[in-house]
C-alpha cells in the first residue's frame, strides 16, 4: 500500500528557460518549477546583457552618453535619445528651437509605432501566428528606411543633440512621412484583422496572465502594461513633455488587464502616434535645428534633474546628478522595461508552460533596458 | 563633492523662499514626525525630504496611505556614492493626484537599511540591483542574491572607486 501511494505521487520539476530561447525576446532566463504542464513557481535571472551603462556614462563627456542610450532599449531609439537629451538640457536650463521639437515627437511617435509593430509580429509568432509578423515587417521596414535617411542608420541613429539635431532632416521629409502613413495605417489595420479579434489568437490571450489594477501600480507597472489594467496614465497626458501638450490625442485603456488587452492598448496607440504625426506634420515650423552648443564641452553646473517621458514600452526616468566637471556624476536610468518584468512571478503563478510564452510577450520588454 | 548633499540643504534652510509645494509637505511631515530630524530639499521640480535611516520605514508607510500624497507606485530608486557615504533616492508617485515626491536616504557603506519591499514590490528588483552596485544591505529582504551581476562576482562596480576602466579576462 506504501508503495503503491509513492508510485503515485507526482514530484516537481525543474525547467530551464533560456537564456538562449527564441520566445524569451533577448537573455533572459526563467526557472520554472512545473507539476504536469502546471508552473508552481519561477524564478527569473536577469543579468546576461549588462554592460553597466550607467557605469559607463561616468566616464564619458555629456555628447558621447547619447550612443549609450541608444543601446539601451534598441528598438525605440529615439524615445531614449530624446528623454537624455531633455535631462541635460534642463540641467542647462536650455530650450530647443519649436522646429527641433516637433521633428524630435514626429520622430518619436514614428518610432514608437515601429516598436509596436515589432510586438505585433512576435506577438503573433508567440502565440502560434506566422502571417501578421511578415505584414507588421513592411512598415516597420518603411519606416526604418525613413530612419536611414535622415540619420544615416537603420537603428542606433545617434541623431538628437543636446539642444538640437546633428543635422537638418532632407528636403523631402514631410513628403516622406505623409508618403509611408497610408501604408503604416494599412499594415495596422491588417494586423489588427489578422490577429487582434482572431478567435484563436483570442483564445491564447483572453483572462491569460490578468494583474489588477492594484498590484500593477504595486509593482511599478508602466505604460501598455498598466493601461491594459484599466489605468489612465501616460506621461505625455500627466506632465506633458517637449510639445506633447500642442496635440490633440487620446489614450486608450483597457479594461481587464489580461495578455489581450495589453495588446488591443499597443494597437490603439499606433493609432493615436498616426494622428499626432498628422497634426505635428501639418503645423511644423520653420527654423533652425542645430544646436547652440555646437560640438562644445558641456560643463552644466552642479545639480541633480529627474525626467521621465513615455517609452513605447512605459515610463522612462533619467536622474542625472551632475558635480560641475565635463562628466557626469551619476546617471541613474528607470527603465519601463525592468519594473514590466519584475511582476513575471506574480503573472506566472499557477499558469500552464504553453502560456508562459505569451504572458511573456505581452510585457514586450528589451533585454537591452532590463540589465542596461 | 562629497560634502555637496549638506551644503544644499544649509542652503534651503538659509533662504526664506521655499515653493509652496515643498512647504505643503514640510508642514504635514514635520506636524507627524515630531521627533525626527527631517530635512527638505527639492530634486529638480520634485519635493523631497532627507531621512535618518531609522524612521525611513515609517515615513514609507505613511506615505503611501496618506490621503494627499497617495503615493502606491515606487518610480524610481537610485542610489549614489557619495564617496563617504551612499545616497538612496526613492521617487514615489501618486496616478491618482499625478503628484510626484522623493525620499532620500543617507547611509554609510557598513551599515543597514530597512528594506521597503514589503510596502512596494517594485522595491524588490531595485535593491538587489542597489545591493549589487553598492553592496548595501537591507535588511528584512527575502533574497539578496545578485541581480544583474553573476554569481560570485568580487566588488561593487557602482561605487566611485571600483577600477572600471581596467579590463580582466573573466
Amino acid at each position: 500500500m506504501m508503495q503503491d501511494q509513492q508510485d503515485n505521487q507526482t514530484i516537481d520539476m525543474m525547467l530551464n528557460m533560456g537564456p538562449q530561447h527564441p520566445s524569451t525576446h533577448g537573455v533572459f532566463r526563467m526557472e520554472l518549477r512545473i507539476d504536469g504542464e502546471k508552473i508552481i513557481d519561477v524564478k527569473p535571472h536577469i543579468g546576461y546583457l549588462h554592460r553597466g551603462s550607467e557605469k559607463l556614462s561616468e566616464g564619458e563627456q555629456y555628447h558621447q552618453i547619447i550612443t549609450l542610450f541608444d543601446r539601451m532599449d534598441y528598438l525605440a531609439n529615439f524615445n531614449n535619445e530624446l528623454v537624455y537629451c531633455m535631462a541635460v538640457e534642463r540641467l542647462l536650463d536650455m530650450e530647443p528651437s519649436k522646429r527641433t521639437e516637433y521633428i524630435r515627437v514626429i520622430l518619436c511617435e514614428l518610432n514608437r509605432i515601429a516598436s509596436h509593430l515589432l510586438y505585433v509580429g512576435t506577438i503573433g509568432l508567440d502565440a502560434g501566428a506566422m502571417t501578421p509578423a511578415l505584414f507588421s515587417f513592411i512598415g516597420r521596414d518603411r519606416i526604418q528606411t525613413l530612419f536611414e535617411s535622415i540619420s544615416g542608420a537603420r537603428m542606433m541613429h545617434n541623431y538628437f543633440k543636446i539642444g538640437g539635431l546633428k543635422q537638418e532632416v532632407p528636403d523631402d521629409f514631410v513628403r516622406m512621412v505623409k508618403d509611408i502613413m497610408p501604408v503604416i495605417r494599412r499594415d495596422i489595420d491588417q494586423t489588427e484583422k489578422l490577429l487582434t479579434f482572431n478567435e484563436i489568437f483570442l483564445s491564447r490571450t483572453k483572462d491569460i496572465g490578468v494583474i489588477t489594477a492594484e498590484q500593477a501600480i504595486d509593482y511599478g507597472l508602466t505604460g501598455p502594461c498598466l493601461r491594459g489594467s484599466g489605468i489612465n496614465y501616460d506621461v505625455r497626458k500627466s506632465e506633458p513633455y517637449s510639445v506633447y501638450q500642442d496635440f490633440d490625442f487620446d489614450v486608450p485603456v483597457g479594461l481587464d488587464g489580461d495578455c489581450w488587452d495589453r495588446h488591443w492598448v499597443r494597437v490603439k496607440e499606433m493609432h493615436e502616434s498616426l494622428r499626432i504625426i498628422e497634426q505635428a506634420i501639418d503645423k511644423l515650423p520653420d527654423g533652425d535645428v542645430a544646436s547652440p552648443l555646437g560640438r562644445r564641452l558641456i560643463r552644466p553646473s552642479e545639480g541633480e534633474v529627474y525626467v521621465k517621458a513615455e517609452n513605447p514600452r512605459g515610463e522612462i526616468g533619467v536622474y542625472l546628478v551632475s558635480d560641475g566637471t565635463d562628466k557626469p556624476y551619476r546617471l541613474k536610468v528607470r527603465p519601463p522595461s525592468f519594473c514590466n518584468l519584475s511582476a513575471i512571478q506574480l503573472l506566472l503563478q499557477n499558469s500552464w508552460v504553453a502560456d508562459s510564452v505569451v504572458i511573456l510577450g505581452s510585457l514586450d520588454i528589451v533585454l537591452g533596458e532590463v540589465d542596461r | 563633492m562629497a560634502n555637496k548633499p549638506d551644503d544644499a540643504l544649509e542652503e534651503v534652510s538659509q533662504t526664506t523662499e521655499l515653493s509652496p509645494e515643498l512647504i505643503q509637505f514640510k508642514t504635514l511631515l514635520e506636524s507627524t514626525f515630531i521627533d525626527v530630524e527631517l530635512a527638505f530639499v527639492m530634486t529638480d521640480q520634485i519635493p523631497s525630504v532627507v531621512v535618518p535611516k531609522e524612521s525611513l520605514h515609517d515615513l514609507c508607510v505613511f506615505l503611501k496611505t496618506n490621503s494627499v500624497y497617495d503615493s502606491k507606485m515606487l518610480s524610481c530608486m537610485a542610489g549614489v556614492d557619495y564617496v563617504d557615504y551612499c545616497q538612496i533616492l526613492y521617487i514615489l508617485y501618486s496616478v491618482e493626484n499625478n503628484c510626484t515626491i522623493g525620499i532620500k536616504c543617507n547611509v554609510e557603506y557598513d551599515c543597514k537599511i530597512q528594506t521597503v519591499s514589503d510596502i512596494w514590490k517594485a522595491a524588490d528588483w531595485y535593491e538587489r540591483e542597489i545591493h549589487d552596485l553598492y553592496g548595501i544591505e537591507f535588511e528584512g529582504h527575502e533574497d539578496m542574491s545578485p541581480l544583474l551581476l553573476y554569481d560570485g562576482f568580487e566588488g561593487h562596480p557602482g561605487k566611485r572607486d571600483f577600477p572600471f576602466y581596467n579590463y580582466e579576462e573573466y
